[in-house]
């Protein structure tokens, strides 16, 4: 049993993505754009985003390259050149700002690792996948002005359960599960200059159509915005004899209209976007807004203008009601465009949250600086039915995982048997630790998986700035197939577009779910201590020398005090710090003429030594010598 | 009295004196053995442990190769007509010889003609008495004796032959003259053809001194390099549509069949120069930023040319993708919105443009194109395709200036034949080889030149292995280039060339130069200060000490022996001088006197 079920939910996984196809084939690349906005029951207001280019690739050509893209049309070039030059089948981006929460607002429609994630499969030519990874990160970076220049072999894993191929991955496209690399950078900020170079992606850009709501001033004013680019090569058409590349490009945002407007609901695109659309994008085959009121069955708020069309969908048992906005046959005026407004007849209105059915939280356990361990608590609401789940963690070398502490237990003390571990450990400065295990939730419960590790010293500089802000450990992912969609923003589909999910049913939904990065501290050195160490040492070394030198070239003898005369500055010194008084009314009595007699009687003692002249006791004729000089 | 005292405490005196010069020269063994250590051993030390590692380069032989005066051999052949005299014959050799000498005058770049006269054979003789084109002659001519790469043939026709200009260039390697019976004429044209055309030698050299960057006066340096690009491994062309309304007009093109029948037979006879990339793409709602004057009369728009660069700028953020290291040749292709149009380009002299296309050096082109705007009335947005004949056939002119292939100024008594689908003829193609050959060899000498020098004044600079490997690779490359020049094998000198450029270019360019470039010597010694001021100072002070000891012996010894001279008197009191009242040496007398005085 333990055996045949992972095997079982991969073949699954497998055959789901066997049947991605789309229906309309009849020009070489067609484009659409459609925008799902969701009013959330907690008063957030989602809005997602998605452009999706189709374009009919002649696969087969071009010897050893899969595919050799060279005259664009809608698909954009600088994306597509970075594609053949890496021989990329498949890749996944996403960069995200803030963090979903699943147990307010179920699940989104592609799920994001707070930060910057990315996963690629190379195509089974390649023979050097770490080049071609390194190449295709520099080339992103440079795309999207992100930090993915950062991710190396110590960020880097190929995980063999968790991300499967999302587009055909049979015959031409089979490739060798070590051509998948899968990073994320979970202290990637994301902001504007992601969303300039993103932007310029799209063919009409933010002329007209829908990406002429994008105004990053509103955009990054939110809890939560992701932005993201997947490409895959999906079937052409429902025989899938020949194949096409589809990119996806999505817009995620959740506003919170509560916040900003003093506890009211109200919200509309001019608010939220300060723009209203004034048109569809003239090459788009499919322009649309939707706009989910299934929570308006006691007509709670006013949706104005009224929707070119109201569609029910009904997907096992769950009704959802959406107002469908068509660009295309909505009858645009001159001086203004489509503001979809959503006005609420109460200051608020919140509704009970129901968690889904399956969600996860992420803490950081332990204390000190030593040791620490990490705890993810997996949810289970539903009533009896179990579910088998993959969960993925990537931890940096920094932490040293214990495979032997792991413990997976539901939290009433039970133990639960992990159907598979796949542990992939860490080496220092090389790579990171991986561990993916399956898992059969039971019902209606809370199983917790828990570890420890060991923090690691870094070296000097390898610390980056700012060292005492910490460390981020990226999200922990869960992917499992759910039975159910009633908690799906939109159910997972194997089509393109919005559409495909929103109207057509399916029984299986695959899912994937992040969880929180976390932050963890590292013993932290203090920076100057370098500097600090090349002053100690030279001093020290240099106090030994001097004392060594003084002692092979000197010799100290005592002189009589009284004798050693003075007069000059340096005796004056000496004599002001010894025995001042007494040698100064001595000084008095003498006459200068007379002190040039004596010299001869102390000529005896060292003539060099000038220096212990200094000290207290010895005062060396040479003094007595200058001082007469001068005296005279 | 005085006199009673001293000689009893003098013995005594004396004896502690012995002792305390023995002590003292002790001491100062001791501190010129501390100071010798630290001089001898500890600053070589330090010396070497915090030198940078740096790879010996072969200096010499870098300076030897800008010395170096770069020969290319050519190889012409004059065929003159059967009938010709001998006497006539020998005038010919004579008189080409004297042509085609290149004279005394040293040049860092000079041709040597490898010349070879005689009368047609047989072969030649029928294919010449055919009736037929000129385009014709020629290639039966070459297809009967396919000249060299690099080499060239010049055939003298009877009075009375077909050819009605005064010289005809073939597509191939062939010229013909028509003889106008007097030798020293048909020698000078023959010789012009030669010189001015096959081989061009004076851009050779005006290229090469420019690359060398010996010339640094801009008028001299030849227009059509600094259209070109530099010589580079391959080259990426993208042909962009600019399309700012598509909601009006949805324009097409078929790039893909366009490059394969226009761009295509071009860019494979190239192939061995460079290889090329070809990319095509259609951007939308991207318009000039720049507004087009407006031609009342005509009803039309015009762009003047100090515009044209400015409508250039804002659209090449939107071209560019940067995969490659290959320089991108950019073409575009504008159409006007429909309020601008139709729309011209205006030159200098206020004329509409033939073309209505522009060139800028070493980037790429533009051409507009005025499509008619649909009817009011008419359902939007309407679709056009585009005749791309005349749009590559700009673009295939520009490409040919911006890859450097020559563009000669027409002579009315010369008729050049234009090249076939290829767009370029093998005189052409040879020339090109021999022009970026020389380049390649004076940029890669230049390069290794100022790499040399650069490491030869800042001493800092580490020089790791792999960069003397690419010097040493750079030096040899550029020999071996110059020696295939030299006979007259182009093709394999420009492949050395390339070698070269490549390896003197990744010396230069190579990131780990600049490493420590920024890590000077005086920061080096600032680390160290905390070191060397508390170590130096004693050391310092007791070379000192030492010096002075050794200065009054020196001065003990005059003393010494001045002393015979002196009274018995004198030589006591002096004797009671404190060794070390200096003063008091060096000035016997004062002290003497002040003795005296007492």
């Amino acid at each position: 049993m333990a055996e045949r079920g992972p095997t079982l939910l991969f073949s699954v996984f497998f055959c789901l993505l066997c049947y991605v196809f789309h229906t309309v084939a009849s020009t070489k690349d067609e484009y659409s754009e459609e925008l799902l906005i969701i009013p959330f029951r907690s008063g957030q207001v989602y809005s997602h985003f998605e452009f999706t280019t189709l374009w009919d690739v002649d696969f087969a050509q071009g010897g050893g390259g899969r595919y050799k893209l060279q005259h664009f049309r809608l698909f954009p070039r600088a994306l597509g050149q970075v594609m053949t030059e890496y021989r990329v089948q498949e890749m996944h981006l996403t960069l995200t700002q803030g963090m979903w929460q699943q147990d307010k607002w179920g699940y989104p429609v592609t799920s994001a690792a707070p930060g910057a994630e990315l996963w690629a499969w190379f195509q089974q030519e390649v023979d050097d996948v770490d080049q071609a990874w390194f190449g295709l990160t520099n080339a992103l970076s440079g795309l999207f002005c992100a930090s993915l220049n950062f991710i190396d072999s110590t960020s880097t894993a190929t995980p063999h359960l968790s991300f499967r191929p999302q587009g055909l991955a049979e015959g031409l496209f089979s490739t060798k599960p070590s051509h998948l690399q899968y990073a994320t950078l979970p202290r990637e900020n994301v902001c504007t200059e992601n969303l300039t170079p993103w932007k310029k992606l799209l063919p009409c850009s933010t002329r007209t159509g829908l990406a002429a709501l994008f105004h990053a001033g509103q955009l990054y004013n939110t809890q939560y915005s992701s932005l993201g680019v997947h490409l895959r090569p999906v079937c052409r058409n429902d025989s899938c004899r020949d194949a096409s590349l589809e990119l996806r490009q999505v817009l995620s945002t959740v506003a919170d209209p509560p916040a900003t407007l003093n506890g009211k609901q109200d919200w509309s695109m001019k608010r939220y976007f300060s723009r209203s659309l004034s048109g569809p994008c003239p090459m788009a085959v499919t322009s649309r807004v939707y706009v989910d009121v299934t929570t308006n069955q006691t007509s709670s708020f006013t949706l104005k203008p009224e929707p070119t069309e109201l569609k029910l969908t009904n997907y096992q048992g769950y009704n959802r009601k959406l107002a469908v906005y068509d660009l295309w046959s909505f009858p645009f005026h001159k001086e203004h465009g489509l503001n979809v407004d959503m006005k609420w007849k109460k200051e608020v209105s919140y509704k009970e949250l129901f968690p889904p059915r399956l969600y996860v939280h992420r803490f950081v356990t332990g204390y000190g600086q030593e040791h620490g361990g990490i705890m993810s608590l997996l949810y289970n609401r539903h009533p009896y039915l179990e579910q088998q789940i993959i969960y993925m963690e990537l931890l940096p070398w920094f932490t040293r995982m214990y495979l032997h502490t792991l413990k997976v237990e539901t939290t009433e003390g039970n133990l639960v048997q992990p159907l598979l571990t796949r542990y992939t450990p860490g080496r220092d400065r090389q790579n990171p630790y991986l561990l993916e295990i399956v898992l059969t939730l039971p019902p209606d419960s809370t199983t917790r998986i828990s570890f420890s590790f060991e923090r690691a010293f870094l070296k000097w500089t390898e610390y980056p700035p700012d060292a005492n802000h910490g460390f981020y450990i990226s999200s922990a992912v869960l992917t499992t197939i759910l039975r159910q969609a009633d908690n799906f923003t939109v159910p997972p589909h194997m089509g393109s577009g919005l559409q495909s999910g929103l109207f057509h049913s399916s029984t299986e939904f695959p899912l994937r779910l992040h969880t929180e990065t976390l932050l963890i501290s590292l013993p932290t050195p203090d920076f100057s201590m370098p500097y600090n160490v090349i002053c100690l040492t030279c001093t020290v070394i240099a106090i030994a020398f001097g004392s060594l030198h003084n002692l092979t070239t000197r010799r100290f003898q005592y002189t009589d005090l009284k004798k050693a005369n003075s007069g000059g500055m340096r005796a004056w010194l000496a004599q002001l710090f010894g025995r001042g008084k007494h040698a100064t009314s001595e000084d008095k009595l003498r006459e200068p003429g007379k002190e040039s007699e004596d010299p001869g009687e102390e000529s005896e003692t060292s003539e060099e030594n000038d220096y212990i002249g200094e000290q207290r006791e010895l005062v060396t004729p040479r003094v007595r010598a200058e001082s007469d000089k001068k005296d005279r | 009295m005085m006199e009673g005292t001293c000689q009893k405490s003098c013995s005594k005196r004396l004896k502690l004196k012995d002792v305390a010069s023995t002590e003292a020269v002790t001491q100062v063994y001791a501190t010129l053995g501390v100071a010798l250590v630290v001089v001898v051993i500890g600053v070589p030390l330090w010396w070497k442990t915090t030198e940078v590692y740096r790879a010996t380069l072969p200096y010499g032989d870098i300076g030897q190769l800008k010395d170096t005066q770069v020969i290319y051999n050519v190889g012409v052949e004059f065929v003159l007509p059967l009938q010709t005299q001998p006497q006539d014959l020998l005038d010919w050799r004579e008189q080409v010889d004297q042509h085609l000498d290149t004279g005394t005058a040293y040049s860092p770049i000079s041709p040597h003609y490898d010349i070879k006269v005689r009368t047609t054979n047989k072969d030649e003789r029928t294919v010449i008495n055919q009736n037929g084109s000129m385009e014709a002659l020629d290639s039966r001519l070459t297809h009967l004796k396919p000249s060299a790469v690099g080499s060239c043939t010049v055939y003298l026709l009877a009075k009375d032959s077909s050819l009605e200009a005064t010289a005809y260039i073939g597509r191939h390697r062939t010229a013909f003259v028509k003889s106008s019976g007097d030798v020293s004429r048909d020698v000078r044209i023959s010789a012009h053809l030669v010189r001015s055309y096959f081989v061009n030698d004076e851009r050779l050299k005006t290229t090469f001194t420019s690359a060398t960057g010996a010339q640094h006066d801009k008028e001299n340096i030849a227009k059509e390099q600094m259209r070109a690009f530099k010589t580079n491994m391959g080259y990426e062309v993208t042909f962009s549509l600019l399309n700012p309304d598509p909601s009006v007009l949805d324009v097409q093109w078929d790039m893909e069949a366009a490059t394969a029948s226009y761009l295509n037979p071009f860019l494979d006879r190239l192939a061995d120069v460079a290889e090329f990339k070809v990319f095509s793409q259609v951007l939308y709602y991207v318009d000039l930023t720049v507004r087009p004057a407006r031609d009342e009369r005509r009803a039309s728009y015009y762009l003047t040319p100090d515009q044209l660069p400015h409508t250039i700028n804002p659209v090449e953020a939107k071209l560019g993708s940067h995969v490659s290291t290959y320089p991108n040749v950019h073409f575009l292709v504008y159409i006007p919105e429909r309020g601008h149009s139709p729309l011209y380009i205006h030159n200098e002299q206020g004329k509409e443009s033939e073309t209505n296309a522009f060139f800028s050096p070493r980037w790429g082109g533009m051409k507009i194109v005025n499509l008619d705007s649909p009817p009011k009335n008419a359902s939007l947005p309407r679709t056009v395709t585009l005749d791309l004949l005349p749009i590559m056939e700009t673009f295939l002119s520009h490409l040919r200036l911006l890859l450097g292939v020559a563009q000669l100024p027409p002579d009315p008594w010369i008729v050049v034949e234009p090249a076939d689908n290829t767009a370029i003829t093998d005189w052409e193609y040879d020339h090109l080889l021999r022009v970026r050959t020389v380049e390649n060899v004076a940029t890669a000498t230049a390069t290794l030149a100022t790499l040399s020098q650069l490491l030869g004044e800042i001493g800092n600079i580490v020089i790791n292995d792999d960069i003397a490997r690419q010097v040493y690779l750079a030096v040899d490359a550029i020999r071996k280039a110059q020696r295939l020049l030299a006979a007259g094998d182009i093709s394999a000198a420009f492949q050395a060339s390339k070698e070269a450029i490549l390896s003197s270019e990744k010396a230069f360019f190579d990131p780990s130069l600049l490493e420590l470039l920024y890590f000077p010597e005086d920061q080096k010694f600032a680390i160290y200060i905390p070191l060397f001021l508390p170590m130096s100072v004693p050391v310092l002070m007791s070379l000192f000490q030492a010096y002075r000891w050794y200065k009054k012996q020196q001065q003990k010894q005059p003393a010494k022996e001045g002393k015979g001279a002196m009274k018995e008197s004198e030589k006591e009191e002096t004797e009671q001088d404190d060794d070390s009242n200096a003063e008091e040496k060096r000035s016997p007398k004062g002290k003497k006197q002040s003795r005296k005085e007492r």
